[in-house]
């Protein structure tokens, strides 16, 4: 497809495109802060108050006049918040990692290396996804009592790798397809081992593709509630989300509490996007190499 | 897994390689089949049993047949295709176009690049108890502004109304999944060298062709495998629905895996839900097969 | 050690003698020390601690604790140990759970925590109790005194001051659910009742479905046809729970709901200070003549599962706890909510001397007046007899959908009676 064709598009005079492409672009980041600031703020803003205020009068009040922290320490106080919510960060950093370095490592395994059933195996991997998990549930208490490892970290965390592993090794796989070859090549020339240029010459230029793959299993991780309560079963050992699904549905427990524990939960994904998106936007650099 | 030997490997050394490989695979082969591979099997081989967790009596395919023929099967069929092309589709539009947004360095592109990931960071759980307090007619502020404002004289309770319902779900996961699409599309908008838009323009081709010709390419692959897993998830999609409708009214939002869950639990019916399960898994694997066939999506644009 | 279960099923279900000394019914597994106990009740794991820490003081039992969020996932977590030959022990759940643990041959009889004892027996077979109740939860309504100058009481009462309420103030004047939830199914099983409608009838062994027969059609009918006018002055209310009805009274969209016991005035004394003085609790509407005979109460308790692998331990802690001077602090855990189970439980010290219970005098008075007609709806059957027929339709919430077959789908009320009759028989086997 040559550029310069003749399109739909240039119809319109540049001029005018440039300045509906400026138009839109406001438009949509308009929308965007909106759609996305708005029910946030009001998790924000119900957490922050106490229900009493909240509910005042029988409307909704979201300008918050009196700040109070009463519903934070009732989940400090009455419930295991804190226990839960170390457990979440445990598992989700260690399958947030192990995911990250498979898909980085099998990634350019299926890219630079031709072996037969390739293309096959990756597209094997994703029918995985087609299987509702809900039905997975018990077979997997099943595997993993037999094995004896209910009840631990480390089979939490293989398992949340598995899930979002598959996505991962793709993401990587088709990023690794945009490095050319010829940096690899020029720093094999000169003398590097496969392993080096992995590290110094491929993995710089592959971060925006693994800090999404990051992204992704970070998510798959924070967000899990199936596996954590398939793998735990005792309270010292829950994750936030089945945790809080424990205490929340408690007779005392209103939507001060919830609300303050959604915002708590919040706050991991929150430093991540703040962290990572800079990451995600180191751009195209090398492009000058080539 | 067999290795040959390519060409281009043969600059590295061959025990390295294979080192690096073992090293990849083997793990990941070992999780993958205790965490997918023997469970599915295992709810495969459930699914031909009547009450397969106590007393299994074995019924061949009978579970499959009474779930085909069941008079409500292509309605929760059509709801769930209905979900996942809806949500998948919408959720690429948004996530495309705001990954375009941001890509073209505007001032505050860094917070809404941190407000554009943070939905889909955030549990289910969180994102319902978010937008109960939306949409709700009694606690959701939509409705208060709503009636405040005039446009609506009583609250619509729009997880309760038929028409409402499949929409409101919807919405609510568009919102949760949009970023999805929007960061891996960014991340794929990052690796487009500069200098081709550079070129084109001082071919002179315009800001349409730049896109059409540059951008659309280069995301091709990467839009490809979105529309496949995100189709997948949302047709499997279980959580959301559960927590917002529970299915209802009626049976409005009943997709197929609220489905396999009320057979599973309600019922309880193991040996249905795991047919039903497998049912979903046959359709989407043909899905997927076609789409495999036709469009590749594992080639990447060469460079 | 999980394996034990299958054989012995027979065995615990022949052994059913009279004699209630089950010390020698060896049923279950005794392989281990650990008592594994799945239980929903979250909001008393303080004082369930304290009692696991005295009986572990006193026995050689340790006890683990596997706590469930309501709701279906006590099922779930169930099932997967079931699946695994790791069942629990001891399940904290409803008689009618229990009933169908026992039919299906899964439950260990507890006799000796249960009878001699005071305790009600909602699930004795052949003479063995297999089930240890710990707490009643009677439904219960909700009005708004200001807005309502008196209980309407009466279904034709009801009916004419909803409206006016929904006419003349910006409020609806009731709550009406359906849908697949526990709220809705409850209380649209409650209105038939009220009507003396008899959904059931039969022994256990025997259960038909009479809601559409000679006697009981026109009753059904009506009630569905109140239920409709009903609605007419009402949020729409489909696929609503507990909360939702809460909410609406308590962002004052409806001036009154029917829940259950005090949970509505709990959830608003949190949220809405203000509107607490302005809310009285009611029995159910009723038809004007009818009287109130059968009223909806949760019984929820202990079971023992059979083939676990401490069952002796488990028989063992369930008598303890029933017996525990800590009982009673487990039971008002969550006052007004939670009742205790014997009647001298309710007129105790305890219960007199809480003090949120005091704040509410009139939820004591109703549940006092009308602890008789108090029944689970699992004892349904001819002279309560346990009625599973009754106890699986309430699992799927059939009741709930026959009102939004009607209400939501635009079902007659006769085509309501049909459905809900079709629905129910597809049970019975």
């Amino acid at each position: 497809m040559a550029l310069g064709e003749g399109a739909a598009g240039s119809i319109l005079p540049q001029s005018l495109q440039t300045r509906l492409k400026r138009i839109a672009v406001i438009l949509t980041a308009a929308l965007v802060a909106i759609f996305v600031t708005i029910p946030v703020y009001i998790m924000v803003a119900i957490a922050v108050q106490s229900p009493a205020d909240v509910f005042r009068g029988g409307t909704v009040h979201l300008i918050v006049d009196t700040l109070t922290f009463r519903n934070f320490r009732v989940l400090l106080e009455d419930t295991n918040t804190v226990q839960y919510f170390i457990n979440s960060l445990i598992v989700t950093a260690g399958a947030t990692t192990m995911s990250t370095a498979l898909a980085v490592a099998a990634g350019y395994g299926l890219t630079r290396f031709e072996f037969t059933g390739k293309t096959l195996a990756a597209r094997a991997v994703l029918f995985a996804y087609m299987f509702s998990p809900i039905v997975l549930a018990i077979p997997l208490y099943v595997i993993f009592y037999s094995l004896g490892l209910l009840d631990s970290y480390f089979a939490l965390t293989m398992a949340l790798t598995a899930i979002s592993a598959p996505f991962t090794i793709w993401l990587m796989w088709q990023y690794f397809q945009t490095v050319p070859i010829s940096l690899e090549e020029s720093a094999w020339i000169r003398g590097a081992s496969r392993t080096r240029t992995l590290w110094d010459v491929v993995l710089p230029v592959a971060r925006p593709g693994y800090i999404s793959a990051a992204i992704f299993s970070f998510a798959v991780a924070w967000n899990d509630f199936t596996m954590a309560r398939v793998v735990m079963s005792s309270d010292e050992m829950y994750t936030i989300t089945v945790g809080a699904s424990l205490f929340l549905d408690r007779v005392t427990i209103g939507w001060g509490e919830t609300m303050a524990v959604s915002l708590l939960i919040s706050i991991p994904p929150f430093l991540i996007a703040v962290f990572l998106q800079n990451y995600l936007l180191q751009g195209f650099n090398v492009g000058g190499l080539e | 897994m067999s290795t040959v030997q390519s060409v281009k490997s043969s600059f590295g050394k061959l025990d390295e390689r294979r080192l690096l490989l073992l090293a990849t695979f083997v793990p990941f082969a070992a999780f993958f089949t205790l965490v997918w591979v023997i469970p599915i099997g295992y709810a495969l081989g459930m699914s031909l049993f009547q009450n397969p967790t106590a007393d299994a009596v074995f019924v061949g395919l009978s579970n499959y047949v009474e779930i085909l023929t069941g008079e409500e099967f292509l309605l929760f069929l059509w709801n769930s295709v209905l979900y996942a092309v809806s949500t998948t589709v919408l959720s690429l539009l948004v996530g495309l176009s705001l990954a375009l947004v941001v890509n073209q360095k505007i001032r505050g592109g860094n917070v809404l690049r941190t407000m554009m990931i943070f939905p889909y960071l955030l549990p289910t759980l969180v994102v319902i108890f978010i937008w109960k307090f939306i949409l709700d007619p009694n606690i959701g502020v939509l409705n208060q502004w709503l009636v405040e404002w005039g446009v609506i004289a009583e609250p619509i309770a729009f997880f309760s109304t038929i028409q409402w319902a499949m929409a409101a779900v919807a919405v609510t996961s568009v919102w949760k999944f949009g970023s999805f699409a929007f960061f891996i599309l960014l991340a794929r908008l990052q690796a487009i060298d500069p200098n081709l838009y550079e070129r084109a323009r001082v071919e002179g081709a315009s800001t349409w062709q730049a896109f059409r010709d540059i951008t659309i390419p280069h995301l091709r692959g990467a839009i490809l495998i979105i529309l496949l897993v995100r189709g997948i998830w949302m047709f499997n999609k279980f959580d959301i629905i559960y927590l917002s409708t529970r299915g209802g009214p009626l049976n409005a939002t009943t997709t197929l895996p609220i489905r396999v869950y009320e057979l599973a639990f309600n019922g309880p019916n193991f040996g249905g839900a795991t047919a039903l399960a497998g049912i979903m898994f046959f359709l989407l694997a043909g899905v997927a097969v076609v789409y495999f066939k036709v469009f590749e999506p594992e080639k990447e644009v060469a460079h | 050690m999980g394996d034990s279960g299958e054989g012995s099923q027979d065995t615990t279900q022949s052994d059913g003698s009279d004699d209630s000394d089950t010390s020698d019914d060896s049923s279950g597994g005794d392989t281990s020390d650990t008592i594994t106990y799945l239980s929903d009740r979250g909001d008393s794991k303080e004082i369930i601690d304290q009692i696991i820490a005295e009986f572990e003081d006193e026995y050689d039992y340790t006890v683990e604790v596997t706590y469930t969020s309501k709701g279906t996932s006590t099922d779930e977590q169930l099932e997967k140990m079931r699946a695994a030959g790791n069942p629990p022990d001891i399940i904290f759940d409803t008689s009618s759970d229990a009933y169908r643990y026992q039919r299906d041959g899964d439950a260990a009889p507890v006799s000796d925590a249960v009878q001699g004892t005071g305790l009600p027996d909602p699930v004795n077979v052949d003479g063995e109790s297999y089930f240890a109740p710990t707490m009643v939860e009677p439904l219960m309504g909700w009005y708004r005194n200001d807005l309502y100058d008196e209980n309407p009481t009466t279904w034709e009462t009801w009916q004419s001051e909803a409206q006016r309420v929904t006419e003349e103030e910006d409020i609806d004047g009731y709550v009406v659910q359906t849908g697949q939830t526990n709220n809705a199914d409850t209380s649209i099983t409650q209105y038939h009742w009220q009507n003396d409608v008899q959904i059931y009838s039969g022994p256990s062994d025997d259960i038909q479905v009479t809601i559409d027969d000679d006697d009981n059609r026109a009753a059904a009918v009506e009630t569905y046809e109140w239920i409709q006018s009903m609605a007419e002055s009402a949020p729409n209310g489909a696929g609503w729970e507990w909360g939702d009805g809460i909410s609406a009274l308590q962002q004052e969209n409806a001036a009154a709901a029917m829940s259950v016991g005090g949970l509505p005035i709990l959830t608003i004394q949190a949220n809405r200070p203000d509107l607490v003085e302005k809310l009285t609790p009611t029995a159910f509407p009723v038809p004007d003549g009818k009287g109130q005979d059968k009223w909806w109460a949760y019984m929820e308790g202990h079971v023992v599962w059979n083939s676990g692998s401490a069952t002796e331990g488990a028989k063992q802690f369930v008598d303890f706890f029933s017996k525990s001077d800590k009982f009673m602090d487990f039971v008002l855990s969550a006052p007004l909510f939670q009742f205790p189970p014997t009647r001298e439980g309710l007129d105790s010290d305890a219960v007199q001397n809480n003090e949120t219970i005091q704040q509410h005098p009139e939820v004591m008075d109703l549940v006092r007046d009308n602890w008789d007609s108090f029944t689970s709806i699992l004892a349904t059957g001819d002279d309560g007899a346990p009625n599973i027929v009754a106890a699986d339709a309430y699992g799927q919430q059939v009741m709930g959908q026959s009102a939004e077959q009607m209400i939501v789908g635009g079902l007659s009320p006769d085509e309501t009676v049909d459905w809900v009759a079709d629905e129910l028989r597809s049970l019975q086997d």
